[in-house]
């Protein structure tokens, strides 16, 4: 059992309703869930669309509000303070629109207090492979090249957690090579990953939690060596609303 | 805390900087000022205090549209490419929220700012004398009332939809200038206390001078404080409501 000095973050008992615009019926989006993460780990969360998997992922980062359950982070309740050391990388078309990705790095940067070089900002638009388009308005950037500054503005101040929401969606096939190599290169130099993804076939080879959501609920959890296709199939199918 | 601030700041104020409508806004102040000088030569009325009344018109309703646009779209809430990224950092929703604030307050100034110029630059050209201080007072009263409806527009945008925060802004504005103006009657009590309630706390009629007199600066100085308790008003219970909401 991993002692909680050794957790970088631990979601206990969260539950989360929403209710239906017109019908005013509430439905269950996190059911009674509880995940730890641990230091340099790196976890993957499954669930097919609508499993809660966004609505988890936007719980830890403060968008969301749970109605019960707690969530800890190093140890003590996530304060605003704490986000200074997670990386978010959120789901496509969530970048600000009106500034280039130059800019956007820089008022990032300056957001989370580091003190970073404009050198070192144009180096890591070369390594995201977004140089050339540094001045391009990020709303005519293409999908792909979103991600990419969406992994460049989640990972640029090197957090303890990094914490990916379908970070492969839209990517094309050298740029999914590219995603997974960087992704690998910070779980060696021990960032803890936390991926949310709907896509077996792009989890890492080196994980070593995996969680499977189902209708907000918990409903497979296993602990290194990853589990082949044919043991989380069954758990990612959709139980229907009739059930 | 501070560097973050400023830093949200500016980007709100840049994101504002390159909205269409900030050309719009321009253009449309161009234009009025033209069509102002034309209208001059085909008048008997005093040319002067007509050319005053259409730049006073012109601040207060072109000047409040863009206020109620920006103020309503640098918050968004259905728009997660507004805060996302920036609510990812160590960054609290009240000082997001009063930094996107910060920055389009600094674009309505740079708004002002022009319209002002523009204003004197097109009065010099025509022999006109330039303003004295007490008539250039009209520019910060209506640059006070853009400010305080667009943080009119800010709280009903850090509940509502687009479409309605927009609609509200519109109403409270609407009701801001004309109620003051109505006659209260004597013989409805709940009407007269509506209309009293309004004239106090509402009542954007003290940024809208005719005279071409201007105002003097005890009383400028009296409706910058009655500006900045309706906008700390406004601020306090749009952050306070924004911090409580799922996103």
């Amino acid at each position: 059992m991993t002692s909680t000095e050794e957790l970088v973050l631990q979601c206990i008992n969260l539950s989360k309703d929403v209710t239906k615009p017109l019908s005013r019926k509430k439905i269950r989006i996190l059911e009674d869930l509880s995940l730890s993460i641990s230091k340099g780990s790196t976890s993957v969360i499954l669930g097919h669309n609508g499993a809660g998997k966004s609505t988890l992922l936007k719980s830890i980062m403060g968008f969301k509000r749970p109605d019960q359950g707690a969530i800890h982070f190093a140890g003590h309740p996530l304060q605003t303070k704490d986000r200074r050391e997670i990386g978010y990388m959120p789901e496509s078309d969530a970048l600000p629109r009106k500034l280039t990705p130059l800019e956007s790095l820089v008022y990032q940067a300056r957001i989370f207090g580091q003190k970073i070089s404009l050198d070192q900002i144009m180096e890591l638009l070369k390594k995201v492979g977004l140089y050339k388009h540094r001045n391009k308005l990020n709303h005519k950037l293409s999908k792909g090249m979103g991600r990419r500054l969406a992994w460049a503005l989640a990972s640029f101040h090197k957090p303890t957690l990094l914490i990916l929401d379908e970070p492969f969606s839209g990517v094309d096939p050298v740029g999914r090579v590219d995603m997974a190599a960087w992704i690998k290169e910070l779980h060696e130099a021990g960032t803890s990953i936390l991926i949310c993804t709907h896509e077996l076939d792009l989890i890492p080879e080196y994980t070593n939690e995996v969680y499977i959501l189902n209708q907000g609920k918990l409903v497979f959890h296993s602990n290194s060596p990853l589990p082949t296709r044919d043991t989380m199939l069954p758990h990612l199918k959709p139980v229907s609303e009739d059930a | 805390m501070f560097s973050s601030f400023i830093a949200l700041s500016q980007q709100a104020f840049l994101n504002l900087r390159r909205d269409h409508l900030l050309t719009a806004g321009v253009m449309i102040s161009i234009t009025l000022t033209f069509m102002a000088h034309i209208i001059d030569s085909w008048t008997l009325q005093e040319s002067y205090q007509l050319l005053y009344d259409i730049l006073s018109f012109s601040l207060n309703f072109f000047g409040s549209m863009i206020a109620i646009f920006w103020g309503t779209s640098c918050i968004g809430i259905e728009r997660k490419s507004h805060y996302t990224v920036s609510l990812s950092g160590p960054v609290s929703r009240s000082l997001w929220l009063l930094s996107q604030y910060t920055g389009l307050f600094m674009a309505l100034f740079g708004l002002i700012i022009l319209n002002a110029l523009i204003w004197q630059l097109s009065l010099l050209v025509l022999g006109y004398p330039a303003m004295s201080l007490e008539q250039i007072t009209i520019f910060p009263l209506h640059f006070l009332s853009w400010a305080i409806i667009s943080a009119a527009a800010v709280f009903f945008a850090s509940f509502c939809s687009r479409s309605a925060s927009l609609f509200c802004s519109w109403s409270v504005w609407i009701v801001g200038l004309v109620a003051p103006l109505v006659p209260i009657p004597k013989n409805d009590p709940l009407l007269e206390f509506i209309l009293k309630f309004i004239r106090l706390f509402w009542n954007l009629q003290y940024f809208n001078i005719s005279s071409n007199s201007g105002i003097s600066i005890d009383s400028f100085l009296l409706t910058v404080s009655y500006a900045a308790a309706l906008i700390a008003c406004f601020l306090f219970a749009a952050s306070h409501i924004f911090s409580q909401k799922d996103l």
